[in-house]
């Protein structure tokens, strides 16, 4: 009797894998040649799409540890001075910070030429000295490494405590954490703030979320950035114009949640605009004319500021016309780099040594460990969508077409509940959901079975 | 000849240990914690307790063994050897800088940064 069940299981097994050879055919044809950018483009608007969503969900624990100062034009006409800011500008700016009680301080400026008159350049040292001042180095990968070139000056270099890299990678969305660049490792910006940041927490220090006491966790490790989407209650306090910006700001809870769910899902095709309002932001915004020049602005709320500083570390950044320094961000459209190094070290405040991570790439040839489980996945939708249609009592062609819309949709809304799991439970970065749905939808043919029916009984009746 | 193969020889370590000498590491900047500590391993990478960034000598030094694997040095530490991190020594061989015209293309190119010079042609 066994002996005969297990020829049949066996041919029922390889009838499966016939009918699934062609799926898996054509997702890896979809995912290697990406016909007309059909699978970067689903792919990368399902990773955006998913961190706006996920945005709403983002723990909000390191918020209050973190803020950023912003230079631009507009602090250098409020400060009366030209571009580029002398050395006492920024001196200046570090000592209000320290004054506040900062934890500690990160440039995100490079200072590549000496500038104003002879010795402006001691009074930015002697700011910097004895504090942890982190400024960002002017080095980058991928260059002949046999040239040396300016760098920043010596005499910074030396009061600065650590010389991190600023690289942000893909759109502003990744950070490799502790590179090899040039044969010298090199931590970035905000690996070496969270660790000086760690030292000094008894919670963290010497455990494994500790890189000074385990670097191997962080070694060679990329960090895929996520996105806090309210913003912080000293907006509203710092300075009226602040607080009329933070007042249109999204609040926590369940109608922001939908608000935002049907507006990036039904957002039209060429529409951009960002979830939140132009002036939010995750970490409270310091305008650098109100610590260089507090007594123009008398509507400014010291006692705002000083809670937004004290015990924080500090993220300075700068924005000229001619210089600009932002990038993308899904939450909040177009940032400056200050404001990502901020949320770089806001993720490895909140999860540690477990940040999320890209999947591991080329161990399945070129497909990689992330395109072998979209696979998985196209080949179950397909199935799945298969059985069902299989199952309808009408093949006929609007019941098809709507089936193939209701496969997509229903594919759509898993893909996502699994892109949340991988992302919360596994710390990996979602997958293609939209292309997962969508292939497994039209592979499953609900439409061009009804067509070839269609087409069918059309030939018969003309024949008869 | 045998003065000539000797005299030639004698060359050749010369300049194999001249180019040795080049490739050894310096120790360029030591990131210490709050007050002042450091995290010793050792040559297997497991953590050894604090010591002090003080008893180190003062930068840039040059480290006695660099572990291209693990990329930790070996430096000498209040008489003591002892390895440290690439977290909280920052080694440079071949230290690569830009000037602001370059700081422009990287803007351009596949890594995100930032900056850019308007009067770069």
């Amino acid at each position: 009797m066994n002996a005969d069940i297990a020829p049949a299981q066996a041919n029922s097994l390889w009838r499966w894998l016939i009918r699934i050879a062609p799926v898996v055919l054509m997702a890896i044809l979809v995912k290697v040649a990406n016909p007309l950018g059909i699978y970067s483009k689903s792919d990368q608007i399902s990773i955006e799409t998913f961190n706006i969503l996920a945005s709403g969900f983002y723990p909000s624990s390191a918020q209050d540890k973190i803020s950023i100062v912003m230079i631009d034009d507009n602090s250098l006409t409020d400060s009366d001075i030209s571009f580029p800011p002398p050395f006492p500008f920024y001196a200046r700016l570090i000592e209000s910070i320290r004054s506040f009680g900062a934890e500690s301080i990160l440039l995100d400026l490079m200072f590549l030429e000496d500038r104003g008159n002879p010795g402006d350049i001691e009074r930015l040292v002697k700011a910097m000295d004895g504090f942890p001042v982190f400024l960002t180095r002017a080095e980058t990968e991928g260059r002949n490494c046999d040239v040396r070139g300016p760098g920043n000056l010596a005499k910074l270099r030396r009061a600065a405590v650590a010389e991190p890299h600023p690289l942000i990678e893909d759109q502003a969305s990744h950070i490799k954490l502790l590179p090899k660049i040039c044969d010298t490792v090199v931590p970035a910006a905000s690996l070496a703030v969270y660790a000086y940041h760690c030292a000094a927490d008894p919670g963290c220090s010497k455990g494994p979320n500790d890189p000074f006491v385990n670097p191997q966790a962080f070694e060679d490790e990329v960090l895929a950035l996520q996105w806090g989407r309210y913003s912080p209650k000293e907006a509203l306090d710092l300075h009226p114009s602040s607080g009329r910006l933070a007042r249109d700001c999204p609040q926590p809870g369940l109608a922001d949640h939908l608000t935002t769910f049907v507006r990036t899902l039904l957002r039209p095709a060429g529409n951009d605009d960002v979830p939140v309002p132009v002036g939010c932001s995750y970490h409270p915004v310091i305008r650098a004319e109100w610590l260089y020049a507090p007594g123009r602005f008398p509507e400014l709320n010291v006692s705002a500021m000083k809670s937004a500083l004290a015990g924080r570390i500090v993220v300075i950044g700068a924005d000229f016309a001619g210089m600009k320094d932002v990038g993308p961000s899904p939450v909040f459209g177009k940032v400056q780099g200050a404001w990502i190094h901020a949320m770089a070290i806001d993720n490895l405040l909140v999860r540690g040594a477990d940040f999320l991570r890209p999947w591991p790439e080329g161990k399945l040839g070129a497909v990689g460990f992330d395109g072998a489980f979209e696979m998985v996945l196209v080949a179950l939708s397909t199935l799945l969508a298969n059985w069902i249609w299989k199952r309808m009592p009408s093949e006929r062609l609007d019941t098809a077409v709507l089936c193939t819309i209701g496969f997509a949709t229903g594919g759509a809304a898993i893909g996502l509940a699994i892109s949340f799991l991988l992302v919360f439970a596994w710390r990996l970065e979602p997958v293609n959901w939209i292309g997962i749905a969508c292939a497994g939808a039209i592979l499953a043919d609900p439409a061009y079975s009804a067509f070839k029916k269609i087409w069918h009984a059309r030939a018969m009746a003309s024949q008869s | 000849m045998i003065r000539l193969s000797f005299a030639t020889l004698a060359v050749i370590w010369s300049l194999s240990a001249a180019a040795t000498a080049q490739e050894a590491v310096r120790v360029e900047k030591i990131l210490p914690g709050p007050g002042g500590k450091l995290i010793a391993f050792n040559e297997k990478g497991v953590s050894q307790g604090d010591i002090p960034a003080d008893s180190l000598p003062p930068v840039p030094f040059t480290a006695s063994a660099y572990n291209p694997k693990t990329k930790f040095v070996r430096v000498t530490a209040g008489g003591k050897e002892v390895w440290l991190s690439p977290m909280q020594a920052q080694t440079s061989v071949k230290a690569q800088v830009l000037n602001p015209c370059e700081t422009v293309d990287r803007v351009k190119g596949t890594p995100y940064s930032s900056r850019g010079a308007s009067d770069c042609k």
